[in-house]
């Protein structure tokens, strides 16, 4: 069975409750919602709007879902384990400090068997990733390898895949603005780096994203800068982001 | 009875005479092994006369050649007047038979007619016309006050060969116009690593003049003589295996790594995207010093990539031929992939480019080698075949260029036949490999093996070309890591043995350069 992954996740929205219609969903949908960090642990808006698809969608019926987040030493960290699940059976949270920033990689060995072994748990329909920091853009590959049923997408937040200063599209040390990167203007952000390394730094991001089944941009314009740098256009939704719910914003501070 | 004899004898040093047979006189005059040196004043009266009346009328220079002492294991040099400064930084031997020297000369008086090395029965005549000149500022500021020096090239390389038994004492012998005899010990060390040829290497880039003669006397037969050496010790080679080894590969794919290991990481994740269970994967890495990095690299790739292959480690650093053919003995496939690290699928490709390269030698038996086209990240030709031409100022030996650098890629055509192909990409038969025992290890970095091995192939009636229908990215020595000064020398010594092996055959002029 083929599912609408944008469907199954988001939906369209019902005026009166801000919430995805269920009639609009397949019945029984798993899903596993990926961030980079909790809104326990910082207040962002990609952490904040990946933990809203994942109390909405577990809010509905016929959806079960699950929410995995990194930065997990923020919690603290526990001898031997780089998966703990401190929030409850439907949320884990990741620890590792392998996470390498300029090929947005993870190398850590332990971060695919522990990141596999939840997968096969939860074996989810589909996996929304909001972030691929800290987990690796290696965690798509995962995906494949141990839920091969899943659907993979993934919401884009920034330019993080683009611009390896920090996502911003702002040019190193004048911070003007840039449109579009290369290995030679790169190159010149980063002197330190040869400009074939951001070369191969798109070689390998580019292989991940072949991994990514659907993507979700949240503006035309972010969709159009990462169609000029080599994402399938056919493959991205544009779509805005939930702001959060009242009643999510205070559940979530509040335990906080 | 007395007399004075004046006894020519170029060969042996002094006081090395062990007989005088006057056959007229029917006698046989025992001399002393070691003849003694007499100062002129402590002959007799009547012998003076004698010798200054002397033969040819040299009674003068027979005089002046008296105080000459034989060779006692000492260091006679500072003796000399006008001064003259012969000091070794280092003396190797240079198997079979040779030393090389490495130093630095200074004769301000211009007063030093012959040096020789001299040791086991051997005299061998230095000639410092020959030699490699080497900068030394260090020795120039210091005795450039003393004796008004400008010339700043008073180092030197020097070889001399064909001492047969180098592993006794050896001496260099100075001699003057004076006559003057000097000796100064010189006692070779035995060094077979790499590391020592890399720095012997490290002298500067010699004068086109000078180029032909410090190849052909010094550098050419020093460097090809330490490599033999080290080559001759088979290296230990640890072997790791990630993933369940293939049951009967068609191919191996065999990549070198150096000087950075990253470039694995890059290429088993884009090799993983289209794996392929009949193409095996190798890694050589040729640089002890990454080991630990490559270990816990190789571990992390397998466990993230899931895509078999082994990393083989020799404990030294070996060079990129015989690390090239440590990955070649460990193949098993039919055929055999030549692969640099620095070389990437583009889009999606996987693996799947192996097989169509395979593909193409199984199609045609009179094909030997085939590699795809390679480009540079933006899409332009990085090579598609390559060929000879000499190169302005580097001597008239012949060099590779790799035809149509930088241009927009050709369309894809099939196969294009080229003088010679690229090693960074190269798909060939295991049993011609075999044949012809690998990669020449004589060379010394990735530069002209490749060339050598594809002329091997055509001077067997094989052909060497580029598949115009496969593209792959090449980065261009970036695997190499930073430009050093050894390595312009080592493509010079490279160059210098290439055009030795093949200049005679004609395959070097015959196709290509009027591309």
């Amino acid at each position: 069975m083929k599912k609408s992954a944008t469907g199954a996740v988001h939906g369209p929205v019902a005026a009166d409750t801000g919430l995805p219609e269920p009639a609009a969903r397949s019945p029984g949908v798993r899903l596993l919602v990926v961030c980079h960090t909790h809104p326990r642990f910082s207040r962002g808006g990609a952490e904040i709007t990946a933990y809203e698809t994942f109390r909405r969608a577990a809010a509905q019926p016929g959806v079960e879902a699950w929410f995995f987040a990194s930065n997990g030493k923020a919690h603290g960290a526990k001898i031997g384990v780089s998966v703990q699940q401190p929030f409850g059976p439907r949320e884990f949270v990741h620890t590792g400090e392998a996470y390498e920033q300029f090929k947005l990689s993870n190398p850590d060995p332990a971060f695919e068997r522990e990141f596999g072994r939840v997968l096969r748990e939860v074996r989810p329909d589909v996996v929304h990733f909001h972030h691929y920091l800290g987990v690796g853009v290696e965690a798509f590959l995962y995906v494949r390898r141990h839920a091969p049923q899943a659907q993979v997408i993934l919401t884009l937040h920034e330019y993080l895949i683009i611009c390896n200063h920090h996502g911003q599209m702002v040019t190193r040390p004048n911070l003007d603005l840039c449109k579009t990167a290369s290995p030679q203007r790169c190159g010149r952000c980063f002197p330190e780096q040869a400009p074939q390394l951001f070369f191969l730094r798109r070689l390998w991001l580019q292989r991940f994203l072949r991994e990514v089944d659907t993507f979700i941009a949240p503006s035309n314009f972010l969709k159009e800068r990462y169609v000029a740098w080599g994402l399938d256009p056919a493959k991205i939704v544009v779509l805005e982001n939930f702001l959060p719910h009242e009643q999510a914003r205070t559940a979530c501070g509040d335990a906080a | 009875m007395g007399f004075v004899a004046v006894v020519h004898a170029p060969r042996p040093p002094v006081g090395d005479l062990v007989a005088l047979e006057l056959t007229a006189l029917d006698c046989r005059l025992p001399l002393a092994s070691q003849a003694t040196a007499q100062a002129e004043l402590t002959l007799g009266a009547l012998a003076r006369r004698l010798v200054q009346a002397g033969p040819g009328g040299r009674g003068h220079a027979i005089l002046s050649l008296l105080p000459r002492r034989g060779y006692d294991g000492t260091d006679t040099l500072g003796q000399l007047w006008p001064p003259v400064h012969l000091e070794f930084d280092q003396v190797l031997r240079v198997p079979p038979d040779g030393v090389a020297l490495v130093g630095w000369f200074v004769d301000p008086g211009a007063a030093v007619a012959a040096l020789r090395v001299r040791g086991a029965g051997a005299t061998i005549e230095l000639k410092p016309a020959t030699w490699v000149q080497v900068k030394r500022p260090d020795v120039l500021e210091a005795l450039a006050p003393r004796y008004g020096l400008e010339q700043d090239t008073l180092g030197f390389v020097a070889y001399a060969p064909g001492l047969a038994k180098v592993g006794t004492e050896l001496y260099v012998e100075i001699e003057t116009w004076q006559g003057e005899i000097a000796y100064k010990p010189v006692r070779p060390v035995e060094l077979f690593g790499l590391g020592v040829i890399k720095q012997l290497l490290a002298v500067p880039r010699q004068p086109r003049a000078r180029l032909a003669a410090a190849f052909d006397s010094v550098l050419g037969p020093v460097i090809e003589g330490l490599n033999r050496a080290r080559l001759a010790r088979p290296p230990s080679v640890a072997a790791l295996t990630f993933g369940p080894p293939l049951p009967a590969p068609e191919s191996s794919v065999v990549v070198p790594l150096h000087g950075r290991v990253d470039f694995m990481e890059y290429q088993l994740a884009l090799f993983a995207e289209q794996p392929d269970p009949h193409c095996e994967l190798i890694y050589v890495l040729d640089d002890p010093g990454l080991q630990d990095e490559a270990e816990r690299l190789a571990e992390s790739c397998w466990a993230r990539f899931r895509l078999p292959f082994q990393l083989l480690m020799p404990e030294a650093n070996l060079g990129f031929a015989p690390a090239t053919n440590l990955g070649i003995d460990a193949a098993r496939g039919t055929y055999v992939c030549l692969l640099n690290s620095d070389v990437f699928p583009i889009g999606p490709t996987g693996l799947a480019w192996v097989a169509k390269l395979v593909r193409r030698l199984a199609e045609d038996p009179t094909l030997g080698a085939v590699g795809p086209l390679l480009l540079y990240e933006d899409d332009t030709v990085q090579h598609a075949g390559m060929h000879y031409e000499q190169v302005a100022g580097l001597s008239d030996w012949a060099f590779l260029i790799h035809t149509g650098k930088g241009a927009p890629a050709p369309p894809a055509e099939g196969l294009r036949e080229a003088p010679a192909i690229t090693g960074a990409c190269m798909v060939l038969r295991r049993a011609d490999l075999q044949t012809l025992g690998g990669l020449d290890q004589g060379y010394l970095i990735g530069d002209f093996e490749d060339s050598d091995l594809c002329l091997q192939l055509r001077a067997r009636g094989q052909r060497c070309a580029v598949d115009t229908d496969l593209r792959l990215y090449h980065l261009e020595r970036q695997s190499q890591g930073p430009a050093s000064s050894w390595r312009m020398n080592a493509t010079l010594v490279n160059a210098w043995r290439h055009q030795r092996r093949w200049h005679a055959s004609g395959l070097l002029s015959d196709m290509g350069a009027d591309r």
